[in-house]
């Protein structure tokens, strides 16, 4: 590293000590909450029935 | 004698950069007053999940790179180490689109958020757009947008079709314009190789995320190029990183066969995904947009499928016959995209 880029680093080190952190039981309940609330729409956890899921086989049908 | 004196000043920065970095792992320290897996123990498990094999997507000739989602839920992009890109219709699995590219091991492909337009690049280091139209053939109104000095490894669309976010081998990441293929703002900071890029949620607006060989993530703004956040941990190169859906935390994939968390706001790493029996590199990663889920695509050529709060292995998706190369969840949550080294693209749902 030369000294320019040292002197950058040391600069954004500073900024980023000044940011305020939270508690990781604040931010862990936060992210606890949004999962709850968007958990239940959650196609991948909750799969749509077979008509609204437009992945599904639909019928195939063979004429004989 | 003046080398002398700068070479005192160096030792002084570095000493100072020390004790700065020391300061921050305090301050991480100090916050990290319960673990996830204490918390999520009080929850409930998650149903039994029915995700199921829906489609293959054939037509590469070599390895799949890299596949991308159109905001219609249905289009899908893959680039390919024959030097193709492909735009497929998933529900029908037909090829809508096919384009040769100039270069073999196309790393990186995305969809224009309108849906028309179609980025990518790779080892001939520049990211390249093809408009998508069924008149022409794109190939005639493919255009350069910006050249890096090693190849491209990401690349993506930040909220419109008039920019283009890159990261390359040359350890940087590049916002473009992409009607003047002016270089509208560069970003310094990773010391090695940037792997993936990923932009936050649209309501934090101007900030995205790089991961690369440095074993580094960064978070930086957009706007003024300014690196934000870093965040350390992972023991061999990051390949993936993705943001949580709310846009408060980050997963990353790594080489050292190992999924990680970090919280945005407490600055720290929060979980880190990883069984004894796991022994391969991650490549890709993405969540279910609930944030429950976090899919894992390994070089052992499963799906790992991750409860994001327990921490642990809910299944696996088996299919593929080679690496799993990238991996997407759809824009509606539906469905999830895998592509491999095997060739094929699969989409389960």
């Amino acid at each position: 590293m030369d000294k320019d880029m040292l002197k950058k680093q040391i600069e954004n080190m500073k900024f980023q000590a000044t940011m305020e952190r939270w508690p990781l039981s604040k931010s862990i309940a936060a992210m606890r909450e949004y999962i709850e609330e968007h958990e239940k729409t959650d196609p991948l956890i909750h799969a749509p029935d077979k008509k609204s899921n437009p992945w599904a086989e639909k019928g195939k049908c063979i004429i004989m | 004698m003046a080398t002398e004196v700068s070479g005192e000043n160096y030792d002084s920065l570095l000493k100072e950069m020390e004790t700065l970095k020391g300061r921050l792992d305090e301050e991480r320290l100090k916050l990290n007053d319960v673990a996830l897996s204490t918390v999520s123990q009080r929850l409930e498990g998650m149903a039994q999940l029915s995700i199921k094999p829906r489609r293959v997507l054939k037509g590469h000739q070599a390895k799949v790179l890299c596949a991308d989602w159109s905001s219609d839920k249905r289009h899908i992009v893959s680039s390919s180490q024959d030097g193709k890109i492909i735009v497929w219709d998933a529900f029908t699995t037909n090829k809508e689109h096919a384009c040769t590219m100039p270069t073999t091991w196309v790393m990186t492909c995305a969809f224009a958020p309108s849906g028309n337009l179609v980025a990518c690049g790779g080892l001939d280091n520049k990211v390249t757009v093809y408009p998508l139209s069924m008149e022409d053939d794109p190939i005639n109104k493919r255009k350069t947008v910006g050249t890096h000095t090693s190849y491209m490894s990401c690349c993506l669309f930040p909220n419109s079709d008039q920019q283009i976010l890159t990261g390359s081998g040359d350890s940087t990441c590049a916002l473009w314009d992409v009607e003047s293929g002016q270089l509208l703002q560069s970003f310094h900071g990773h010391s090695a190789d940037v792997m993936s890029i990923d932009l936050a949620p649209s309501e934090t607006g101007n900030t995205f995320v790089s991961g690369g060989c440095d074993r580094t993530a960064l978070i930086w703004d957009m706007r003024t190029g300014q690196k934000v956040q870093a965040f350390e941990g992972h023991d061999a190169d990051i390949n993936s990183v993705k943001f949580y859906p709310s846009g408060e935390a980050i997963a990353t994939g790594s080489d050292d066969a190992t999924c990680r968390l970090f919280d945005l706001r407490a600055d720290r790493e929060v979980a880190v995904y990883t069984k004894e029996s796991i022994i391969f590199g991650v490549n890709a990663v993405d969540f279910s947009v609930s944030g429950r889920i976090l899919f894992a695509g390994y070089n052992d050529y499963t799906v790992n499928v991750w409860d994001t709060l327990k921490c642990s292995r809910i299944t696996m998706l088996y299919g593929h016959e080679n690496r799993v190369s990238c991996l997407k969840v759809s824009p509606d949550g539906t469905a999830i995209c895998t592509g491999s080294w095997d060739f094929t693209l699969r989409v389960w749902a």
